[in-house]
């Protein structure tokens, strides 16, 4: 009987989830802290899953494909009208939860996944009740300037997301203010607003993500929507609902994103393509069965033909890997670095290999890029400066820096591979 | 009458008589005398089983333990109740087909003979075997001799002290302290010699007396480089001896040969059947170290699983068939594929091998097509185990 409940209610997240909106990938989530799990638990055990779902799925409905039978390709997915949407519910039936808190909640039930969830915590954070200061005003021909590109932009422009039209007006007056355009950008929304080109509540939404561009400047919702609905499209999923925690991890120490937001912020589509493809060639590789390595002469007669044994074909893949990966740098991709784990990301983000394939991969990198300790760095800057002891140690006591050094090397060549001398790889 | 008889059975189960026998006791698995009981003897006192027949020698009859020395019945107390309890872990863990089709073995103790492939003994006047044991192929016999067919048999040698001298070979242990030692002497002259130009840029007083002493620190280390074959030979170990019957690990060691004779048939050593019989040795034991920690039976230093050795291509030679590299290498797989895999993991692993198979092609080989068959996430756990391979054992 619980197994009967639990699968209907999981038939019933599924259903509800739409599969561009909702996580069909991630395994817990980038922003999960124990604070966070607490509270989702929390907002679970007062209100009923199947409540949560249905309130829930209510907001996320304005984000629509089609309208009456015509794609809209997302155009409608707008950050300030669905967080908007959010403060309605925290308001009403959810209320006692901030829109904040309800956000994450929709994101622990999978119905939006955390690239959707940044871009709408992010809009929630935007103040706008702080008052606007306006440090500089423009000078004449700078606002009728501006005020000329508004003119334009408003004639062109048909009703869209706030943070798209932001971007429009932002790169249009960028052109007139030049490099003070930093310093003026609030001053020229300003006298947009009183020529009444944008409305006060546009002028104070635009001022506020002029003081956050950096949070708001890369791809939007809308982008986001399209060009997942387009991965999904082009390369659809073996398996649906595949989850993995690899893609939820950080990239590196410096980035502030999980892996799979950066993936979706670096790299476009067709890179992603050819990203997986090399993954699924590399795997290949891996599990291949009988690698030959065949040397002809000049006749084009056999002189040499050796198979290789495990190890060497298990090491030939990781070189070739290498160079591919390269060249794949050097050449599609225009220069762009791209790391394993990105590789990785791209390879299960289009299905072509299982959650359950990404760790071992991901792990072979330890192989050329082996994870230092902090003692084993510690010890290597021991090493750098124990040459200065040479100088002053006095004779014959110089022996005990050289087994010092000795001690050192052997703490920190331990684990590492040596050179092979016993087979071609 | 019947009632008697059933007495007499009951009586005879519940008063086993106990005797001494060398087990593994404590945390620190020691191996000590202890009394233990042997209710598989099917007459109290004759070390005879339906499984196996402990004899002396080239005798036929079972030891009694009325009548034999300590020292024998020691012996013979001690392989009898090790023997069972590997036959025991081939039957219930690896549940081996060959091993429940076994015939009675005949164990033999104290015998010097060579094995001789027609005769079953080489004769009495060739060279003496001391201090090791063998597992033995059952053998058609010769009639016109009236050499008998003869079963699957275990041969415990008798143990003999002998000087390191007389035994020949390299030791890899060494040759591994002699690469350590080798860089410490070219660190050292090369600092040595940094120090000597320094001195001699900045002339001060006492720069004679310094270049002199660095001058001696370097003849000291390089005459003791040159001479550290005689110093170790100093202050290493100089005797080697070793009771092969009262070491369980040995006793779990050659019945393993015996239960994998299915596949790797008992013609000669390599590092892979002995590596293989080592691991199963090392399973029943529970330990990872076979024949430590039992110094007055053994002055070898017996092996160890955990001793990460780097591979060589000499361990495919016969003469390092007894390095505990391919016992190291199989215990780590349990690191992958974890300890509730590995024993059955082995012995399916094991079938793809014979005793001429090697470490290299063969053995890597058959880890990756036992793990195909038999891991639960196939290919994915093969990359685990040649990532280990790579990083750990690098072969």
């Amino acid at each position: 009987m619980k197994f009967l409940v639990l699968t209907l209610f999981t038939n019933l997240i599924f259903a509800s989830v739409d599969p561009i909106v909702g996580n069909d990938r991630e395994l817990g989530s980038y922003f999960d802290t124990n604070k966070r799990l607490e509270l989702n638990s929390d907002i679970e055990a007062k209100f009923s899953k199947e409540y949560l779902i249905t309130e829930y799925s209510k907001v996320l409905s304005i984000i629509k494909r089609t309208v009456r039978g015509k794609e809209v390709n997302f155009q409608n997915a707008c950050e300030f009208e669905l967080v908007n949407s959010v403060v309605s519910l925290s308001e009403t039936s959810l209320n006692s939860y901030n829109e904040k808190e309800l956000l994450f909640s929709m994101r622990s039930l999978n119905l939006i996944d955390d690239i959707v969830l940044e871009k709408l915590i992010n809009v929630a954070k935007v103040d706008l009740t702080s008052k606007v200061r306006l440090k500089t005003t423009l000078n004449t021909s700078q606002k009728e300037n501006v005020l000329a590109h508004a003119r334009e932009i408003k004639k062109k422009k048909q009703k869209g997301c706030l943070i798209a039209e932001w971007k429009e007006f932002r790169t249009g007056i960028q052109k007139d203010l030049g490099q003070k355009f930093e310093r003026l950008e609030i001053a020229a929304f300003y006298e947009i607003a009183q020529a009444g080109l944008i409305s006060t509540r546009q002028f104070l939404i635009f001022s506020a993500l002029a003081k956050d561009s950096k949070k708001f400047l890369g791809p939007d919702l809308t982008s986001y929507l399209k060009k997942k609905a387009l991965v999904r499209k082009l390369f659809p999923l073996k398996v649906e609902q595949d989850f993995s925690e690899f893609i939820t991890n950080k990239g590196n120490k410096k980035q502030k994103n999980s892996l799979r937001m950066g993936l979706y912020q670096r790299f476009e589509y067709h890179e992603m393509a050819i990203m997986s493809d090399l993954v699924n060639r590399f795997r290949k590789l891996l599990k291949s069965k009988r690698i030959e390595i065949t040397a002809y002469d000049q006749d084009d007669v056999v002189v040499d033909k050796r198979e290789l044994d495990p190890m060497e074909r298990f090491r030939y893949a990781i070189k070739v890997w290498r160079v591919e990966k390269s060249l794949l740098e050097a050449g599609p991709l225009k220069g762009k670095f791209v790391s394993h784990k990105e590789l990785i990301m791209a390879a299960f983000e289009l299905g072509q290999i299982a959650a359950q394939e990404v760790d071992a991969i991901s792990e072979l990198e330890e192989i050329w890029n082996p994870q230092r300790k902090w003692h084993e760095k510690a010890w290597d800057w021991v090493k750098n400066f124990s040459s200065l002891l040479y100088i002053v140690t006095p004779p014959p006591y110089g022996f005990l820096p050289a087994l010092g050094i000795m001690a050192i090397d052997s703490v920190l060549t331990k684990d590492d591979a040596q050179e092979i001398t016993h087979g071609i790889f | 009458m019947v009632f008697f008889k059933y007495l007499f059975i009951l009586i005879s189960l519940n008063s086993f008589a106990s005797y001494d026998a060398v087990v593994r006791v404590g945390k620190s698995l020691k191996g000590k005398v202890r009394k233990v009981e042997l209710p598989q003897m099917m007459t109290s006192g004759v070390f005879e089983s339906l499984d196996f027949k402990i004899v002396e020698g080239k005798n036929e009859n079972p030891i009694n333990a009325k009548d034999c020395r300590y020292d024998l019945c020691l012996k013979a107390a001690t392989t009898f109740y090790h023997l069972h309890l590997a036959k025991k872990y081939f039957l219930d863990v690896v549940k081996s087909e060959n091993v429940a089709n076994l015939k009675q073995i005949t164990i033999r103790l104290d015998i010097k003979n060579k094995h001789h492939k027609l005769g079953h003994y080489a004769h009495d006047n060739n060279e003496p075997q001391f201090n090791n044991a063998k597992s033995i192929p059952p053998g058609k016999g010769y009639a016109p001799k009236g050499i008998t067919p003869w079963n699957q048999e275990i041969w415990f040698r008798p143990s003999k002290k002998i000087h390191l001298n007389e035994l020949a070979g390299d030791d890899i242990e060494m040759a591994e302290y002699s690469g350590v030692l080798k860089r410490f002497r070219r660190q050292l002259h090369m600092q040595n010699l940094n120090k000597f130009f320094v001195n001699t840029l900045r002339v001060a007083e006492g720069t004679a007396s310094s270049n002199i002493r660095l001058l001696g620190a370097s003849l000291i280390l390089e005459l003791s480089y040159q001479n550290i074959d005689g110093l170790n030979k100093l202050f290493s170990r100089k005797w080697y001896q070793l009771e092969t019957a009262l070491v369980p690990e040995i006793i779990y060691h050659e019945f393993a040969h015996i239960a994998l004779s299915d596949r790797m048939e008992l013609t000669h050593s390599s590092s892979v059947n002995e590596g293989v019989a080592d691991y199963f040795a090392g399973q029943i034991a529970q330990n990872d170290e076979l024949a430590t920690n039992i110094k007055k039976y053994n002055t070898f230093n017996g092996k160890k699983a955990k001793n990460k050795k780097l591979y060589r291509l000499q361990f495919e030679q016969t003469g390092y068939a007894n390095t505990d590299f391919v016992f190291g290498l199989l215990w780590s797989l349990e690191s992958v594929l974890g300890d509730k895999v590995t024993p059955g993991f082995v012995y399916e692993m094991s079938e793809m091998l014979t005793t001429q198979s090697n470490i290299r092609q063969d053995l890597l080989q058959a880890i990756e097509d036992t793990c195909d068959k038999v891991c639960e996430n196939g290919w994915i756990d093969n990359i685990a185990i040649k990532k280990m391979i790579h990083m750990k054992r690098n072969i």
